[in-house]
């Protein structure tokens, strides 16, 4: 087995050079917000709009026609990414957050009656709780929540009693933005599934950490940002069987997602094009194909156990520090640490460690219901891990958790 | 950007044992104030007599800089007429969200506050007492 080389891994990154007033380098554990970009995503931005700009499917000179192929190239990386059946099951979109509320919508059209149910777990970002909150105003659906146990797990055995013939879709994370959990998915989503319920993937936080494979996993959507991603923001998609996605009606109206259009109608474009109106942004897709590349350079089982190790490390090192105390404890994890300094809210530890040049993320992490499960009234402090990341970083990160003691002396 | 601007140890004193933590059974005005991004969340209450303010006293949870700029407002709007309370407040966001104004000479303690200038991300933990005050009175200045 190969070693994983985080310090080698640091140089393709030229943001992780940056150092303060100090000359203190960043210690970047904000991963779960949004990852650095490698040089390669960076150059691929620059060289589209310099070597190649033009629009994608329509046009008929040579840069129209690269511009297309390098744009449905990333559709074709990402759909062997994720393991699809079909590159036309992977829809570009804005990101995480607009597929999310895509799907809600178009998925609430076309299957949703009054009196349905959907059912969320309480590990949920707002992104995969409010649309499907909207829906319950639009469509008279009742949003439900799967509690979490005492240590931040999902258990299959409280699914078991929340479903119901009336519930129509599962909208679950793959892994938790605020506790790293990582819920048994495979026998999750065959549980739903026997109740002949639909299970949409929350995929943002899992896709740089795990390996995934849809077909594996069987879920019927799954969505994903590329910025999470160590690629461009403004570029996210989601997945959906093909059996799906065909049944599905678009969401926006305009160029690309219809067939033929009369002054008072139109008929609808097949997939994936039905769901793909307007120019998409195509450096950033293009972007993302080369991020898709460069984390496939990876032996994926070294990549999830490095960062575990580093996880690891870093609540073990966590543990010793007076007055700090690590929320959740779930059987699976991966990526983040969140925790608490008694008696300093988390706002004042975040700026006096960013201080140190460690960029560490504090409040509710888009994720109220579950601050509230957890009784954290002020948020948690979050430290989140990527590829670059060190046993070094942790060390850094604990000496300016000790710094925060020191001017909170009391 | 320098630490020792934000936390300064006036402002760590008043985090510490703030001045006025307490609700007021005889409040003629009260409201309540949060920051739903991060979780700070404070009720102001507030007793008008004559046009005087008369008490003023807060509680709730916040971070450091909340909890104190919310100590240091009680100290300084006490006693005030409700009109010098409201132009002081509304004085004192703008000077705490602009840094070109210039820095009043008769601020006080107060002047420990201005260090969220330099820290923007800051600055809505250190004025959610001063916009809930006014809240609070809105009623009587509006």
């Amino acid at each position: 087995m190969q070693i994983f080389d985080a310090q080698r891994i640091r140089e393709d990154f030229p943001a992780l050079s940056f150092c303060n007033a100090k000359g203190q380098k960043i210690v970047y554990l904000d991963n779960s917000a949004t990852t650095q970009k490698p040089r390669c995503v960076i150059d691929a931005l620059v060289d589209f709009y310099q070597h190649t700009n033009a629009n994608v499917h329509r046009s008929f000179y040579e840069w129209g026609n690269r511009a297309t192929e390098a744009y449905e190239h990333t559709r074709a990386s990402l759909s062997k990414f994720i393991g699809a059946q079909y590159p036309e099951e992977v829809i570009f979109t804005r990101g995480a957050t607009e597929s999310i509320n895509c799907l809600a919508e178009i998925i609430g059209q076309r299957y949703f009656q009054q009196g349905d149910e959907v059912l969320v777990s309480e590990l949920e970002h707002h992104s995969n709780l409010i649309p499907w909150q909207m829906q319950q105003k639009k469509r008279g659906i009742q949003v439900k929540g799967w509690p979490i146990d005492a240590n931040g797990n999902l258990e299959v055995s409280a699914l078991q009693t929340l479903l119901t013939p009336r519930t129509k879709l599962l909208a679950i994370t793959q892994v938790s933005n605020v506790l790293g959990t990582i819920p048994n998915l495979k026998n999750i989503i065959a549980c739903a599934h026997a109740n002949r319920t639909f299970v949409l993937v929350d995929g943002a936080q899992a896709l740089a950490h795990l390996k995934i494979n849809v077909q594996d996993l069987n879920c019927d959507f799954l969505v994903g940002s590329s910025h999470k991603m160590y690629g461009p923001m403004g570029v996210g998609f989601f997945y959906g069987k093909r059996k799906w996605l065909e049944e599905l009606p678009p969401y926006h109206g305009g160029g690309t997602m219809m067939e033929s259009v009369f002054i008072d109608s139109f008929t609808e474009a097949g997939i994936p094009k039905r769901f793909e109106a307007g120019t998409p942004p195509i450096a950033d897709v293009i972007g993302f194909g080369k991020a898709l590349s460069y984390l496939q350079q990876f032996d994926w089982q070294n990549l999830t156990q490095y960062e575990e190790k580093v996880v690891a490390y870093a609540e073990r090192i966590l543990r010793t520090i007076p007055r700090v105390r690590l929320i959740g404890n779930p059987e699976k994890k991966t990526a983040v640490v969140s925790f608490l300094v008694d008696k300093i809210h988390p706002h004042d530890v975040a700026t006096i460690v960013s201080d140190q040049n460690v960029a560490l993320r504090a409040g509710f992490h888009c994720c109220q219901p579950l601050m509230h499960r957890l009784g954290c009234k002020g948020g948690v402090v979050r430290a989140s891990f990527g590829i670059y990341n060190t046993f070094e970083d942790v060390d850094r990160l604990a000496e300016a958790i000790y710094s925060v003691l020191t001017v909170f002396k009391s | 950007m320098n630490l020792q601007d934000i936390y300064q140890e006036i402002l760590l004193a008043h985090n510490e044992n703030p001045n006025h933590f307490e609700s007021m059974s005889d409040a003629t005005h009260q409201s309540y104030g949060n920051n739903p991004l991060c979780g700070d969340e404070i009720t102001i209450f507030v007793k008008i007599e004559n046009d005087i303010v008369k008490a003023v006293s807060f509680t709730g949870e916040g971070c450091a800089i909340c909890k104190a700029s919310s100590s240091l407002m009680t100290d300084t709007l006490c006693g005030l007429s409700l009109s010098d309370a409201v132009d002081k407040t509304q004085k004192f966001i703008q000077l705490l969200s602009d840094e070109s104004i210039q820095v009043p000479n008769d601020l006080g303690e107060l002047e420990a506050l201005l260090g969220v200038r330099k820290f923007p991300a800051r600055l809505k933990c250190a004025t959610l007492a001063w916009h809930t005050f006014l809240k609070a009175t809105a009623d009587e200045h509006r």
